[in-house]
């Protein structure tokens, strides 16, 4: 009984990286096309309190919290919340490139999702 | 080597401009992604017929370090894409998922309906949201039958299209430069192809993504958790690239100048002058500095070049468009955190966690040889499941052969690769077999060579590293032999095999060839 419990928590200890809601960095708009930004006095509002220009706004911003596909953020010493829907944040990945791997190109395959490469072309 | 650079330097803009990517927009079949709505019905499946799957994974095990085995995790995949093509009403379609040894963040679909993704997406992704986003991208680039136009572009010589596309650029071309409509020809042949690939390649990713978020709405989905995590995640993964690739050009560079004030050095060294190496300093360090402003130039050429030929060119113009399309969604269908216990769950199950970890593991003795943990980092890599599997061994071979500073072959530990059928890598062989053959062991190499080149005959792709391992270890006469049976065997292949069957002089006579070309080209340009 206990062995599978040990095994449960070595496997947690193993899988990667865990949501991090705890600390997002925004890096933009969504679309990019968005002139003003929403600000919300509460995540459970509907209207925003205030729109503030984009281009005012100095990227990134770091958001300790997100609450009900909002996150909080400071704009200008003020605490506001942004629709998550609205923005663009970074999110962590365990890839890499290793030097000196010998790497053959794709077969005849769609490369897709994402640049595959590590800039070895 | 240094007038080498210099030519490209100059050739190479000629060339791009000559191709031009306004004639890449002129192809009528360069769609984008307006004619499929995120809502609604699909279009129609084009009719297809389907390549042989087990080839296709084969063919996969010969790129890079293969296949990761790990049946929990596929399964759990496979019954997501089942859930997909169900929605899609395609659900006796083939496919199965499968998962690349890679390190990079990459995934791409075949012909066959098959999905491959590389690991670290499963390291990476934070819900089944996010998976389901990726798999109904790539299950989109099948539906649409995209890899129709690909094959025709990669066996490009019949493709009609494409090479009016050069001919039309070499008359408008051709006169203004006074160059001969043949050399413009096949300049923007060879360059165009690039570039209308990759052009068609951009229109296939934003259909893709919107033919996938329609499915993944319709599976109940969420937008923000699903396309959108995933589109993020490509983004800060492309911007961690390019910050790696420059400070990797960076570190070339100060090579190259390094190694050009070294040569003018050098050369100077006459004995008996005493103090020359001291007059030669200015000099050599301003012919450092040339050969640096040379480098820099062929290295922003080619920062252009990726650019314009980049399949992803432009990731926030995918998000842009899904964004745009979630914002006209019913309120409540594009939000949500998404499914996030189902995906933790299966990431995990032991089998699954243990491997994960495992190949973190090796990555991370690769990313470092000389690190004091590497040896360390790549023993504990090859423990469990992963015992057999040809990236931690690689790994482990890579990490012995550092502490030992390569005086002995080390690579008798990839035979455990090779012995395991199902783990079994190309790679494995190619790297085992060159081993072999470089500590004088021939007889060993050329039995290793023949067994991995038996069992990976079907695979294409193996075909030009095993003829030119034949060429320098029986001959170049059966190198050739080989290379005929390649091209009559895997038309889009011909070109690679005649390439690693050619003899070492055929090889420099073609070098200088192609230099004199060069050489012309600009000439004719410029003077």
């Amino acid at each position: 009984m206990r062995f599978p419990l040990v095994a449960a928590l070595c496997a947690m200890a193993l899988v990667g990286p865990v949501p991090a809601w705890a600390q997002t960095e925004i890096t933009g708009v969504s679309p990019s096309s968005r002139k003003a930004l929403d600000l919300y006095a509460d995540p459970h509002d509907l209207q925003p309190v205030r729109q503030a220009p984009v281009a005012e706004i100095a990227f990134p911003l770091q958001s300790p919290k997100r609450d009900n596909g909002f996150y909080a953020i400071t704009l200008a010493g003020q605490p506001f919340w942004v629709r998550s829907m609205h923005v663009v944040t970074k999110k962590g990945n365990s890839a890499g490139c290793s030097p000196g791997m010998r790497v053959l190109g794709p077969t005849n395959s769609t490369p897709a999702a994402s640049e595959a490469g590590c800039g070895t072309r | 080597m240094r007038g080498r650079l210099r030519r490209l330097a100059c050739v190479l803009p000629a060339i791009m401009l000559l191709a031009g990517c306004q004639a890449v927009s002129q192809l009528p079949m360069l769609g984008g992604a307006g004619d499929i709505a995120v809502t609604g019905e699909l279009p129609p499946p084009p009719p297809r017929t389907w390549p042989d799957p087990q080839v296709d994974v084969l063919n996969q095990r010969v790129r890079s370090y293969g296949l990761v085995r790990l049946p929990a995790m596929q399964r759990y995949l496979d019954g997501l894409l089942a859930d997909i093509k169900k929605a899609a009403g395609v659900p006796d379609w083939p496919g199965r998922v499968y998962i690349l040894a890679d390190y990079p963040l990459e995934a791409y679909a075949t012909a066959a309906g098959n999905i491959y993704l590389s690991w670290t997406w499963l390291d990476s992704a934070q819900s089944e949201d996010e998976i389901v986003a990726l798999l109904s991208h790539e299950y989109g680039h099948v539906y649409l039958h995209y890899h129709q136009l690909e094959g025709a572009v990669q066996t490009a010589d019949t493709a009609a299209g494409v090479a009016a596309l050069a001919l039309g650029v070499a008359q408008r071309t051709g006169q203004a430069a006074g160059w001969t409509p043949v050399d413009t020809l096949i300049a923007s042949y060879t360059v165009g192809r690039e570039l209308t690939s990759a052009a068609w390649g951009r229109g296939q990713e934003a259909s893709a993504d919107r033919w996938g978020m329609n499915v993944s709405l319709r599976l109940g989905y969420s937008y923000e958790a699903g396309f959108k995590a995933f589109l993020e995640r490509i983004l800060t993964w492309e911007d961690e690239n390019a910050q790696r690739r420059a400070a990797l050009k960076q570190q070339l560079f100060e090579q190259v100048q390094r190694q050009a004030e070294q040569e003018v050095l050098a050369r100077d060294q006459s004995p008996g002058t005493p103090g020359s190496q001291l007059l030669m300093q200015p000099f050599a360090k301003m012919a450092g500095a040339l050969e640096g402003m040379v480098f820099q130039g062929k290295e922003q050429l080619g920062g252009l070049w990726d650019a314009s030929a980049s399949r992803h060119p432009d990731t926030v113009a995918r998000l842009d468009d899904l964004a745009e399309q979630a914002d006209l969604l019913p309120p409540g269908r594009e939000g949500g955190e998404g499914r996030v216990e189902p995906w933790r769950k299966a990431r995990s199950q032991p089998a699954v966690a243990n491997v994960l970890g495992n190949y973190r593991l090796a990555y991370q003795a690769l990313d470092n040889l000389q690190a004091p943990d590497a040896l360390a980092r790549a023993r504990r890599s090859v423990r469990g499941a992963t015992a057999t599997h040809a990236l931690p061994l690689k790994a482990l071979y890579a990490a012995q052969q550092a502490g030992r500073g390569g005086r002995r072959d080390d690579s008798a530990v990839l035979d455990r690769n090779l012995a395991s059928e199902s783990d079994r890598a190309w790679m494995s062989v190619v790297e085992r077999s060159e081993a072999l053959q470089a500590r004088g062991q021939r007889a060993a190499a050329l039995r290793t060579m023949d067994a991995g080149f038996r069992y990976f005959h079907d695979a294409g792709d193996a075909w030009p590293s095993a003829i030119a391992f034949y060429g320098n270890v029986v001959g170049w006469d059966r190198a050739k032999a080989l290379a005929k049976e390649c091209a009559s065997r895997f038309a889009a292949l011909a070109q690679a095999c005649d390439k690693a069957a050619a003899t070492p002089a055929e090889r420099a006579q073609a070098d200088r060839q192609a230099e004199q070309k060069a050489k012309e080209m600009v000439d004719r340009l410029f003077k």
